[in-house]
């Protein structure tokens, strides 16, 4: 037994000069960790306010180069891009430091804090901030490494609400919740799970801003624990349906004025971008 | 902690562990071109990972098991195995080990199932316990001791037949 392992100490410790260059390790894994938190933050940054479809949506991090913040171009879609002219360019409301913890910008002002669990088991530290004269939620799931923020008003859901949106709809920069209603092939909505459809409406008439053309798209008001909601819903180029929701609130009380108000959201505007739902 | 002293202690950690998962990667490939590709690999998981794993005390245990995943898989994938041919050779098939690597264990150790390898290396070169080897390898305390005791006979016939 010795005789091998000695052997072995002897072969493995004749290694030529090494390959491995630690700072390409940390610059690949600061872009690694970007992409993620990128693909967060560009579904939760849809709700914010859309001008232009190039304009820059800003996330911190550090340049590998420089080590200074940079500005990062999300990925755009018909419902996400951002503002140039958001005064919270540059602000980044929460970070996930390197020793766990989820920490809010420096100078916020917290006004809720807490733990979540997500109907889907995901666990995150989850926020209602003020800074820089905006008000904020956000949230920071360590596990996975991501943060998500909103400014506010955020179609009048409560933290927990807005929380359980951003966590269980998964990666990849959706900006469409997969779990209320699939379209069968005559393009009528079925409900899944926990949600009644009261009312439907095939082709709203979002127009191409919202879904290309020729794929299926409808609204609806439906039910959901105990309450009510609206959806803009759309297929994608998957085949998958998805729905945009909007809670039911004194503002907007009927589908008919849910329509009307998705299509001014989904209007192109003078920069070619649009606002949309979220 | 800020950014800098984050990355101050995954660069400490990096750095100090660097040479050894070399070796245990270059133990598990036999080559350290290889090794040097998955340890990369290997580093940048676990600085995505960093804020967890630190905050767990795991950090070894955790990078390790990256590494070894990452090559167990790698010997899995197809351009890793044989490749089924339309005609036979006709020259019979050369020895699994050249002349020169005859003698090396490491070149020996590429004969064995890759589990059977990184429990020698767990179990033999870091000296891991059998319990630590299995969390690890994510195996049973059964399966570690029988892998153990295979390869450990394994390598030590390879070895007789090229000294002979």
């Amino acid at each position: 037994m010795q005789d091998i392992i000695e052997r072995l100490d002897r072969e493995l410790s004749a290694a030529p000069g090494t390959g491995v260059d630690i700072g390409r390790s940390v610059a690949a894994g600061r872009r690694a960790l970007r992409r993620r938190r990128l693909a967060t933050a560009a579904g939760v940054l849809a709700t914010v306010v859309v001008i232009g479809g190039a304009a820059a949506l800003v996330v911190g991090g550090d340049d590998p180069r420089t080590g200074q913040d940079v500005t990062q171009q999300p990925p755009t879609s018909p419902t996400a891009t951002a503002t140039t002219t958001d005064p919270a360019d540059g602000v980044v409301p929460v970070d996930i430091h390197l020793d766990g913890s989820v920490e809010p910008a420096t100078g916020a002002q917290v006004i809720e804090r807490a733990q979540f669990t997500a109907s889907g088991g995901q666990v995150a530290e989850v926020f209602h901030l003020r800074l820089d004269g905006r008000e904020y939620y956000a949230y920071g799931e360590t596990a996975d490494s991501k943060v998500g923020w909103t400014p506010l008003p955020v179609d009048g859901l409560s933290l927990d609400e807005w929380a359980e949106q951003q966590l269980t709809r998964g990666d990849g920069g959706a900006t469409g919740d997969r779990s209320w209603v699939s379209f069968d092939d005559r393009s009528r909505l079925h409900p899944k799970a926990g949600v009644e459809i009261g009312e439907q409406r095939a082709d709203p008439g979002f127009g191409e801003r919202f879904a290309a053309p020729g794929e299926f798209t409808a609204a609806a008001e439906v039910r959901r624990s105990d309450a009510t909601w609206f959806l803009a819903v759309r297929q994608t180029p998957d085949g998958a349906t998805e729905a945009i929701p909007y809670r039911k609130d004194d503002r907007i009380t009927t589908l008919d004025a849910f329509i009307s108000y998705a299509r001014d959201q989904y209007a192109t505007n003078d920069q070619g971008g649009s606002e949309g739902l979220r | 902690m800020r950014r800098p002293s984050r990355e101050a202690a995954y660069v400490e950690f990096a750095t100090s562990r660097r040479d050894q998962l070399r070796r245990i990667a270059y133990g598990m490939c036999g080559d350290w071109h290889r090794a040097d590709d998955l340890v990369q690999t290997t580093l940048v998981k676990l600085y995505v990972a960093w804020p967890r794993v630190a905050r767990s005390g795991s950090e070894d245990a955790y990078a390790r098991k990256i590494l070894l995943n990452a090559a167990i898989d790698a010997s899995r994938r197809p351009a890793s195995r044989e490749r089924p041919t339309d005609v036979l050779p006709e020259a019979a098939a050369p020895a699994r080990l050249s002349v020169e690597d005859r003698t090396s264990l490491v070149a020996a150790l590429q004969t064995l199932p890759a589990q059977q390898r990184a429990t020698v290396l767990l179990r033999h070169w870091l000296d891991l316990s059998v319990a630590e080897t299995a969390a690890e390898l994510g195996i049973s305390e059964g399966t570690v001791k029988s892998h153990t005791s295979r390869a450990l006979s394994a390598l030590r016939e390879r070895l007789a037949a090229a000294d002979a």
